[in-house]
């Protein structure tokens, strides 16, 4: 018998990563608290946040043009991003925990590809639909068709990767490949029959904005995040146990069939809502959670709370950047995390080459 | 106990456990034995309830399939052979993840004495990713005994179901972890492990169930299976079986095929 460590001898406790991650929900609130207030205040017009407040203060009546420029222009855009950027990251940070792979978002399990395809299908062949079925306005066409279009290639690919109560998520990932080549074939072939507006459009809808808020849209889309969002906030502790794998996760107690389903419903609908309302906006779901995990572990149980923040956050600013580089125009957002997040993403990529596995 | 009555396997369209029946106790290792591809790993995982099988098994009297997970959670933890982490948890985390009950403190300090138990306190806080093959197959076998906590209480036996557990281990680990499963038998929990080394089995195990092509070629005590004839038919070639000194162990010594002529 070797002489193994005496438990009872006292070693050294490690750093509790879960403690440091769970102060920095405080942090991070804090962050978009001041990010969401300075947000209100930036804009094309002269219009100050603290010209009004001190208004309201005093009791004094707001101009016409602060009430429409803060209540009906600045405030929905402050909410769409909120709820945009929460649900880009914490879409992104479960897709990584339930394929066990950091390069994993919600690009991939379809819910993008077919949100895309509803929404060019709307904008190119909406106005084709025979007035009795073109029952909804024109400016709810689009985000109608591409929440659909997330859900039904989301199912497809639930149907697919699933036998006898069992779904592979490597098939989910290899089906998700085909299914996006297909639908970005569809696409390119409704590109080409779109004429010079449409494919302004089509340009505008891809880059991704928040320009276009409006309280009716929030209405449906906020609702449909904060529940999906609720939901995958359940799902820490489940998905560290799946990163030990499958087999483990149920050993520990874990029900695997029933989390994954939910983890996919989180995800279409949060993912689906979002991209419907503003767009392909792209690196959020990828990076935040992976800058999360360095600062504070890979524990699921804060990061997924962690990344609702720190995405709304981000995502806030990136409008915000968008708003003011090329005033009075507006750049597309998606083009903003792009240029902040790809090098961000190249430079955690350099950094942790070859010192941890990814 | 675990009962195991008619357990039949398929994987695909190949039947690869035919008619098995496998009884352990609690109080007892029950060791599964038998070449490579005999079902051994088969049988352990339609044992923890992993694989689709006919037949019927119990595990503390309650029918495996009327269990839900996190009632089996609660009575049996699963060594598997391998198991690769997806993120960078540190191995006190790893530890922890096993813990889905009880209060987080709580969980601390079991966590930090199942990995004193097997020898990695002073690796707690490293990542899990940078520890070496046997080192990690420690970790996860803390993160086992975490999970289950006592032997056995008020609730009954709890049991372990091992796949290999020593099979990356250095020799004095190899000792220390069998004396592990040894203890936690002695507790009144059951153990149930796959096992390649004969040596380790004899010296550890009260039964042995011996496979053969998906078969059950003997069961029962050590010193009833764990004989020259048997085992060499079970694995084809010729294993001479002595006697180690008091207490009596038996040590299994291979025999080449060239000197089996002799």
């Amino acid at each position: 018998m070797v002489a193994l460590t005496d438990p009872t001898l006292a070693t050294p406790a490690p750093p509790d990563r879960l403690s440091r991650a769970r102060r920095l929900h405080g942090l991070l609130a804090l962050l978009l608290v001041v990010v969401a207030l300075t947000s209100l205040t930036v804009g094309a017009t002269g219009v100050q946040l603290w010209d009004v407040a001190g208004k309201l203060l005093r009791g004094d009546e707001l101009s016409a043009m602060e009430r429409v420029v803060l209540l009906d222009i600045r405030l929905p855009r402050l909410a769409m991003g909120l709820a945009v950027g929460a649900a880009l990251a914490v879409s992104g940070a479960v897709m990584q925990g339930l394929f066990r792979n950091p390069l994993a978002d919600p690009g991939i399990v379809g819910v993008s590809a077919g949100a895309g395809l509803g929404a060019i299908l709307a904008i190119v062949l909406g106005g084709l639909l025979p007035p009795a079925l073109a029952v909804l306005p024109g400016p709810y066409l689009v985000p109608v068709a591409a929440f659909l279009g997330g859900w039904v290639t989301t199912l497809l690919l639930y149907r697919v990767a699933t036998r006898r109560g069992h779904t592979s998520v490597a098939t989910m990932l290899l089906a998700g490949i085909a299914l996006g080549a297909l639908t970005g074939a569809v696409s390119g072939v409704l590109v080409y029959m779109a004429d010079d507006a449409q494919l302004r459009d089509l340009t505008f809808w891809g880059l991704g904005s928040l320009a276009g808020a409006s309280w009716t849209k929030l209405a449906v889309a906020l609702p449909v995040i904060a529940v999906s969002l609720a939901g995958a906030v359940l799902l820490g502790r489940a998905l560290n146990a799946l990163a030990l794998g499958e087999a483990t996760a149920a050993h520990i107690g874990i029900p695997v069939q029933r989390m994954k389903r939910l983890s996919i419903l989180c995800v279409a609908a949060a993912t689906g809502a979002a991209v419907a309302v503003s767009g392909g906006i792209g690196f959020i779901g990828i990076v935040v959670p992976h800058l999360l995990r360095l600062a504070s572990g890979p524990d699921h149980r804060a990061l997924l709370i962690n990344a609702a923040l720190l995405g709304a956050a981000l995502l806030l600013v990136a409008d915000m950047i968008s708003r003011v580089v090329v005033a009075p125009a507006e750049l597309p957002i998606g083009i903003v995390t792009a240029v902040l997040g790809a090098p961000v993403f190249l430079w955690i990529l350099l950094r942790q080459r070859g010192v941890v596995d990814l | 106990m675990v009962h195991a009555h008619d357990i039949t396997v398929r994987l695909g369209r190949t039947e690869v456990l035919h008619r098995v029946d496998f009884d352990a106790a609690p109080g007892k290792v029950t060791a599964i034995c038998g070449p490579n591809g005999s079902g051994k790993t088969t049988l352990l995982k339609a044992l923890t309830g992993d694989l689709p099988h006919g037949g019927r098994i119990t595990l503390n009297g309650h029918d495996l399939d009327g269990l839900a997970p996190w009632e089996l959670a609660a009575i049996r933890g699963v060594l598997p052979q391998a198991s690769a982490l997806a993120f960078p948890f540190t191995v006190l985390e790893v530890v922890e993840i096993g813990l889905s009950r009880g209060r987080a403190g709580h969980d601390r300090r079991a966590a930090l004495q199942a990995l004193a138990r097997v020898d990695l306190g002073h690796h707690a806080g490293r990542p899990y990713q940078s520890l070496s093959g046997g080192e990690q197959q420690r970790a996860q076998l803390a993160r086992v005994l975490a999970q289950v906590g006592a032997a056995a209480d008020e609730d009954g036996p709890r049991w372990l179901f091992l796949d290999e557990p020593v099979s990356a281990l250095d020799i004095a680990h190899q000792l220390a972890v069998m004396q592990i499963a040894r203890d936690f038998a002695d507790d009144g929990g059951g153990v149930v492990t796959v096992m390649h080394d004969l040596n380790l089995t004899a010296m550890f195990a009260d039964h042995v169930a011996l496979l053969s092509g998906g078969h059950v070629l003997a069961a029962g005590p050590v010193s009833g299976v764990m004989s020259s004839e048997t085992l060499s038919r079970a694995y084809g070639c010729t294993l001479r079986v002595g006697l180690a000194p008091p207490p009596g162990t038996p040590f299994i010594l291979p025999h080449p095929a060239s000197l089996a002529a002799e």
